[in-house]
């Protein structure tokens, strides 16, 4: 049986850029689940712990192997990693920006609510919402600049070697 | 698109690689070959000094600055 070929550093970066966009997504719905959970009716409170319990694992199993796999890469050649460049690596730092200036509006836009309705929720209930939508602009942002990337054309089959 | 034009296709086809050829000969991904050659993707001087080393001819004969008025 032919053996798989070892993943070159720019693939084990790519490979972490997406598992942790993809885990993003998981967090984000945990928190938006939480964040939500305030405003159900308490006889829900157990199933929301328990979704917002296996959301956390999901992430958790998302991200750990390719994390894993980038540490120990960087252990074995850390110049190595220093000179990889990577669209989907520049793509999440842009992504990263974009949920910066999402979170700096959500909490001014917070701020002003807060002081007109004084609604009396939680703090709980503002940090569940502040990390969701951190988090889920993130992965958003993210997977809408990579989205188009997949219809690039490589060589017709007939001139590929 | 960016005002960086290229010309990666071309030299790959003369060459008979694939993306993904190119890529693990430069040390990037397929995706950062890809992206840069739609000129998604405005790759860094060393990349483009390192296409140009791997087809053995000048980076301008690679890559080069779209005309300002789009001609």
């Amino acid at each position: 049986m032919a053996e798989t070929p070892a993943p070159t550093t720019a693939q084990i970066v790519d490979t972490f850029m997406q598992r942790t966009a993809l885990g993003l997504v998981l967090i984000a719905s945990k928190f938006v689940l939480t964040a939500t959970s305030h405003f159900l009716p308490a006889a829900s409170e157990d199933m929301v712990d328990i979704t917002a319990v296996l959301l956390s694992i999901a992430a958790v199993f998302v991200i750990l192997p390719s994390f894993s796999r980038y540490v120990a890469a960087r252990q074995k050649d850390k110049s190595c990693f220093a000179n990889v460049e990577s669209y989907l690596a520049e793509m999440f730092k842009e992504a990263g920006m974009r949920a910066f200036s999402a979170t700096f509006v959500l909490l001014i836009g917070l701020q002003i609510f807060t002081d007109l309705a004084e609604p009396g929720l939680p703090i709980v209930f503002y940090l569940d919402l502040i990390v969701a939508v951190m988090t889920g602009s993130a992965a958003v942002s993210y997977f809408l600049l990579v989205q188009d990337d997949e219809e690039e054309e490589d060589l017709p089959e007939d001139e590929a070697p | 698109m960016s005002e960086l034009s290229n010309r990666i296709r071309v030299f790959r086809a003369e060459h008979r690689m694939s993306q993904g050829d190119l890529a693990d000969a430069i040390g990037v991904s397929r995706k950062t070959i890809s992206t840069i050659e739609v000129g998604r993707f405005v790759p860094s001087t060393v990349i483009a000094l390192k296409i140009a080393r791997h087809f053995s001819v000048p980076v301008e004969e690679i890559f080069s600055l779209a005309a300002p008025d789009g001609r």
